[in-house]
């Protein structure tokens, strides 16, 4: 059994869960026939619940690693996890941090997580943080 | 009369500038291999919004032709496509390289690829008005068969398994659900939060999936430190003779035929067309035995491939309202941002803005022309750019690129939801398109499949009543059964 391709399949029975249980108590159609707003996504919900099962039997009989297949992966997972971590948190610091002394160290983070030299990290970190700045600041007029 | 008016409008100084500056970053963006032409439209459609409609698309029309053309130069110099539309061209142009004619190759690249574009766009003319003209016969039940159509389509060409690709464009449909709904506006999955009652933004959505997942699969499955080898761009012989020329034409015709129908499929892009393609010239070929050893004329069927699978999904896509492949599908998200719905009411309410679009498709080519015959040289030097450098480049493009739609944090937080979605559908082998095209297709599929049936008390006899429908049913259940019925058949064979 693959337990990656379970896991997914679990996650998207929750989904399906979140959005098909309060579609229940959506108001009904109206009196021309016309279904009410609960009706499609009871409609998709179903469908999915149903493809999920499908899924979910030949997840059992396949033994595929979707995750972690191979040394590169692995050896990669810490960078990805960071990296992953890293743009959660510039996404939420961007609201509270100016843009550029955040963007400049979200930058030099970047280049030297994936192993740049210091020297091409700072220029390149400079300049291209200016560039963005000028290009959406300046040029397109957007507040940053 | 109009048609002069839309090309004399492209070709006026600011909207010109828009579609080089497009036809320049696309060929940057095609040329590197891991960004392509999708990520390279998600990309920057954040930046056409704060431009006129006019100069935005010029800029997008110039990165998407372009970057499918540019996919071929890294295909012939490195062995690698830049873009999946170009894996065919690494058959014979890498040899082409090996023997010491890329300089030739480089320039078939271009001199096909363009008039793949070119013949693509005279039938997108000849096709898409007629098309547009019968779809306005379409009612709400054919609108629904006609949603159906697309997502079944895009899923049983994805080449990966049906189910996933179904249950991506399901969930895809689930989230179009979020917002006020169209018949009862009624409040649907908003938690409270006034920004959601549109919807859920499709840009910042779209350039989480192709831009942000596409990186962190990258990260999580390349070796950053890898050296790439690239080959000089070198050869005496430089263009193909007149008589070289005329020997090729009938297998490019026939390629340019079979792609633009191709690209009308939805879902099923230049990779698909441009294999096809060249299989198909192989078999009818005299010298077959030169193909995938540097053959000219496979080079340049593969090359006329790519391109004219960009007028068939355009005609698709404008007359009909149906994505052909992920780029077409993010060019209907910013026609709608921009407040035109692409289909047959386009042709009737912003008609001139259709002739500008095709206008635009067809100078992109010629900019592409003069483009890459002029600059193949550098581009030796460009496929040396590091691949960590574009991470932190498309990376940051990407978080900007999705606040600057609405100025919104919003934006950003799902853009990298989508992005880990994104990544995750990548690993586990889910198609991503069918999620981009359930969420631009679920207000379609859902309101007007309310809409018929209040039109008959709840009756769905409707939908197997109207012969449109009949045949849109019989076509999407028979694409959905048909991968299944070929396994069968293949066993009872063998």
């Amino acid at each position: 059994m693959s337990k990656d391709g379970l896991m997914f399949v679990g996650a998207c029975v929750i989904v399906t869960l979140f959005f098909m249980i309060p579609a229940f108590s959506f108001p009904g159609g109206t009196t021309d026939g016309a279904p009410g707003p609960g009706y499609f996504p009871i409609l998709v919900c179903s469908v999915i619940l149903l493809l999920s099962t499908i899924l979910f039997i030949q997840y059992l009989r396949d033994h595929k690693k979707y995750f972690q297949q191979n040394e590169t992966q692995k050896k990669n997972l810490p960078k990805l996890l960071i990296a992953i971590g890293a743009i959660i948190l510039y996404t939420i610091l961007f609201m509270f941090i100016p843009f550029i002394p955040l963007t400049l160290v979200f930058m030099v983070f970047l280049n030297w997580l994936f192993g740049r030299t210091w020297r091409f990290n700072i220029i390149f970190s400079v300049v291209f943080t200016g560039v963005i700045y000028f290009v959406f600041n300046n040029l397109l007029h957007v507040m940053l | 009369m109009d048609w002069i008016q839309a090309f004399l409008g492209v070709l006026q100084p600011q909207v010109f500038l828009y579609l080089v500056i497009g036809v320049v970053s696309g060929g940057l963006i095609g040329a590197l291999p891991g960004l392509t032409a999708t990520m390279g439209v998600a990309v920057l459609t954040p930046i056409s919004f704060w431009l006129k409609p006019e100069c935005g698309f010029a800029m997008l029309i110039g990165v998407y032709n372009s970057a499918i053309w540019a996919g071929g130069v890294s295909a012939i110099l490195i062995n690698t496509p830049g873009t999946p539309a170009s894996i065919a061209s690494t058959f014979d142009g890498y040899k082409l390289t090996q023997k010491g004619y890329s300089a030739l190759a480089l320039n078939i690249n271009t001199v096909y690829s363009v008039l793949g574009g070119l013949f693509s766009s005279l039938c997108l003319i000849f096709f898409a008005f007629p098309l547009a003209h019968f779809a306005l016969q379409f009612g709400p039940a054919e609108y629904t068969t006609l949603a159906l159509f697309g997502l079944t389509m895009m899923v049983s060409v994805s080449g990966i398994s049906p189910i996933k690709g179904l249950l991506v464009g399901f969930l895809g449909l689930l989230f179009s659900t979020v917002g006020l709904d169209s018949i009862q506006a009624y409040k649907r999955y908003t938690l409270n939060n006034s920004a959601l009652l549109d919807g859920l933004n499709f840009v910042p959505m779209m350039i989480g999936l192709f831009g942000i997942g596409e990186i962190l699969y990258q990260i999580y499955t390349s070796d950053s430190q890898e050296k790439l080898v690239v080959a000089e761009v070198k050869g005496t012989k430089q263009f193909l003779t007149p008589k070289e020329f005329g020997k090729l034409a009938p297998a490019n015709l026939l390629t340019g035929i079979i792609s633009v129908i191709v690209g009308a499929i939805p879902g099923a892009g230049g990779d698909i067309a441009s294999i096809i393609c060249w299989g198909q010239a192989k078999k009818m070929s005299k010298h077959p035995e030169e193909y995938g050893e540097g053959s000219l004329e496979g080079l340049s069927v593969s090359c006329t491939a790519n391109n004219a699978v960009i007028g068939g999904a355009m005609t698709t896509m404008l007359s009909l309202g149906i994505p052909g492949d992920a780029v077409t599908a993010i060019l209907i998200g910013s026609l709608m941002m921009y407040g035109m719905t692409p289909g047959p009411q386009l042709f009737i309410e912003n008609n001139p803005f259709v002739l500008t679009l095709i206008a635009q498709l067809i100078l992109a080519n010629l900019v592409i022309l003069i483009f890459g015959l002029t600059t193949s040289r550098i581009y030796p030097k460009i496929l040396k750019i590091k691949k960590t450098t574009l991470w932190v480049v498309v990376i940051m493009c990407c978080i900007i690129g999705s606040y600057a739609i609405n100025n919104s944090y919003v934006d950003i937080i799902m853009m990298s939801v989508a992005g880990i979605f994104g990544f995750i559908l990548r690993v586990m082998d889910f198609p991503q398109g069918p999620f981009i095209l359930g969420m631009l297709l679920g207000r379609l599929l859902e309101s007007n499949l309310r809409r018929a049936l209040s039109l008959t008390m709840g009756n769905y006899s409707i939908f197997f009543t109207s012969p449109i429908c009949i045949v849109l049913l019989s076509i999407s259940v028979l694409s959905l059964v048909w991968p299944s019925i070929k396994k069968q058949l293949k066993k009872r064979a063998a």
